[in-house]
């Protein structure tokens, strides 16, 4: 996996896979973003946030964890965890 | 066709790059047929025809998801005008699908082969329908049959085989169908993602996911084939420098260890069945080159090696009087020699020619070199023209050559015997006529390429004008050298293509097109959708003779229209419906 030394370094890497699937949102709107109220946040596009995400920090992620890809902050926390083991 | 996008990322990216075109680019629609949601198969394809096509907004057109046959119902329907539809284990038969067969008792094997012979022959119904009215990608299955049928590895078990054989024998019989394009990827059990199969169905890994959308895609927007290879002697279509050893002790055989220039003359000769132009571009003395082409081992015909340019001067000049003598461009061209410096002689004169080394002693790089011709010059269907390509262009050079001494040019041309004919009923299924449209460059009223689903439409316009010319006179058929579509309204007619193949300029056959299309139709009016393009000089000459003006429509008053002389020394003849 790819280690970040801060919250900040995946906050960023988990925003860029955010922003290549929801391509309309500013950032502070993909921050708040939820599947619950973002229309376009499919199950398709819940797929590609976690291939995206997959490719990008060079994990595998479990079931478990795609159950948490609710929210870019959830996927956020998720992913800390992860880091947080690993670093 | 592009390189291959292999992460979603990258996939993303390149659909999200349609936002960049203006609101009225033109349209693409790619249906997806498939029994399971295609999921990221979607995105890749849809990002790779994107990148193939950066001029236009692609749109995908999914299909409905439960039976293939409905799904492609769905697609069709929609009327794309590209179509990809995926075939798996499991549309031949559920129970060869992970989901199924893991909750079925085992099942009979004739039982599955029966379903499976019965499934694909309503799938071949829906793929006929769909690809009457556009091109599409048949993709066949990959993934690895469900566990509980799977044989060990390395061995073959009577299932597989069975299942093998018949998707082989249903491939062939749909390589018959008009518009099908197979696309047919190893079997590899890496590339099943069982989590994701179990998961939402869809049962590819990310990268398996890249390469099916890419060989879809590449199967439905295939590059432009390679139109002539030119060839160096020495060390390339033989081993040895025939001008040092001499004719008979050049060598291409197994006993000499020289087999990969046996190989590469067997690729050529191929090719020459293929219409591919193959020519000749040797530093040698021309009478050493004759006489070792005349040895009767050589295996490809030394007669479909035309122009043979062999002389002490550039390569790049050599070139430069093929090129001339085929009329065709030098990108159209792959230049084959096993010395970099001519290669790099060669490629500095003409930057658009495919320069490729012919890496004499290393024949894994041969083997390499081989498969790769083969993929430029590959071609899905020869038509009657490609066989009679070297031949007319030999007549033209024959042809040429009486012309320098004719004293009046409209008694030459009146010798010449010619006969034009016109064919107004066989043109939109024609193979030929097609990829005339497609490839001409020099005589085509606009440049404008017709993608296959657009050609489908034109046929069902009201008033739709639709023509192939063939020609022939004493120096030789020519077969189908000119196209043209257009429209017909009231006393109107609109040309909006209009080619005529290179190997038929200077014979006056347009003016002889332009009296048939008049006696024909009786139009008051003749409008050309002319675009100067950096290449069609030769249509703007002649639109120039009919009164064109930059910047305007070119429109024709019949009524004040003089054709001269020259639109009535061949005779010309219709091919009625």
């Amino acid at each position: 996996m790819t280690v970040f030394d801060s919250a900040q370094g995946l906050e960023t890497a988990i925003l860029e896979c955010a922003r290549t699937v929801f391509p309309d949102l500013t950032d502070v709107e993909l921050l708040a973003a939820t599947r619950q109220d973002l229309p376009e946040w499919d199950s398709l596009a819940t797929l590609s946030l976690i291939t995206l995400v997959e490719e990008t920090l060079d994990i595998m992620l479990d079931d478990e964890e795609v159950q948490e890809f609710t929210s870019v902050a959830s996927i956020q926390a998720v992913l800390a965890k992860r880091n947080g083991a690993t670093a | 066709m592009t390189e291959q996008i292999s992460t979603l990322r990258d996939a993303m990216a390149a659909v999200g790059r349609a936002r960049e075109l203006p609101d009225d680019a033109p349209t693409l629609t790619v249906g997806l047929a498939s029994s399971f949601t295609p999921l990221h198969l979607q995105t890749f394809l849809h990002a790779s025809v994107q990148v193939a096509r950066p001029e236009s907004r692609v749109v995908m057109l999914p299909g409905l998801y439960g039976a293939l046959t409905e799904s492609i119902g769905h697609v069709a329907d929609q009327g794309p005008d590209l179509c990809a539809v995926l075939i798996e284990w499991s549309d031949l038969d559920p129970r060869l699908g992970l989901r199924e067969s893991a909750t079925a008792r085992r099942a009979e094997l004739d039982d599955i082969i029966a379903t499976a012979q019965v499934r694909l022959a309503r799938i071949r119904q829906g793929l006929e329908a769909v690809a009457s009215a556009c091109p599409v990608a048949v993709v066949l299955p990959t993934l690895e049959l469900p566990y509980v049928y799977a044989s060990p590895a390395g061995r073959v078990g009577v299932l597989e085989a069975r299942l093998d054989l018949l998707v082989a024998e249903y491939a062939g019989s749909l390589l018959g169908v008009n518009g099908l394009r197979i696309v047919s990827l190893e079997t590899a059990v890496s590339e099943r993602d069982l989590q994701s199969d179990l998961r939402s169905g869809f049962p590819f890994t990310t990268a398996r996911a890249a390469e099916l959308a890419h060989a879809a895609a590449e199967a439905l927007l295939p590059r432009p084939t390679m139109k002539g290879l030119i060839t160096d002697l020495d060390d390339t279509l033989w081993r040895g420098l025939v001008g040092e050893i001499g004719p008979d002790a050049v060598t291409w055989d197994l006993e000499s260890g020289t087999l990969v220039h046996g190989l590469y003359q067997q690729l050529l000769a191929e090719f020459s069945r293929r219409g591919v132009l193959i020519g000749v571009c040797s530093k040698n003395e021309p009478d050493v080159v004759a006489r070792a082409l005349a040895r009767p081992d050589l295996l490809v015909d030394a007669g479909s090696l035309f122009p043979i340019e062999a002389s002490w001067n550039s390569k790049s000049a050599a070139v430069d009087r093929i090129l001339a003598a085929w009329n065709i461009s030098a990108q159209d061209v792959v230049f084959v020699d096993d010395s970099d410096l001519e290669l790099a002689e060669v490629s500095a004169a003409h930057p658009g020619i495919t320069a490729l080394k012919f890496p004499t002693q290393e024949p894994r790089a041969v083997g390499e070199l081989l498969t790769r011709l083969g993929a430029l010059f590959w071609r899905e269907r020869l038509t009657a023209e490609d066989a009679v390509r070297v031949s007319s262009l030999r007549s033209a050079a024959a042809l040429e050559q009486d012309r320098s001494q004719a004293e009046d040019p409209v008694q030459f041309l009146r010798g010449l015997d010619g006969q034009v004919l016109i064919d107004d009923h066989d043109l939109w299924d024609s193979v030929r006529a097609f990829e005339l449209v497609n490839k001409t460059n020099q005589f085509n009223l606009n440049g404008h390429r017709v993608a296959e689903a657009e050609w489908h439409k034109r046929r069902t316009r009201p008033g739709a004008v639709g023509w192939s010319m063939t020609y022939g006179d004493r120096f030789g058929t020519l077969g189908a050298i000119s196209v043209l579509t257009g429209v017909l309204d009231g006393g109107t007619l609109t040309l909006d293509t209009w080619v005529l193949s290179c190997r038929a300029f200077s014979r006056g056959i347009e003016h002889h097109v332009l009296a048939a299309l008049i006696e024909r139709y009786e139009p008051t009016r003749i409008r050309f959708d002319f675009v100067p393009t950096d290449r069609n000089g030769v249509v703007a000459q002649l639109m120039k003779s009919l009164g064109y003006t930059e910047g305007e429509s070119v429109g024709v008053d019949v009524s004040q229209l003089d054709l001269g002389d020259t639109a009535a020394v061949h005779a010309v003849e219709f091919v009625s419906r």
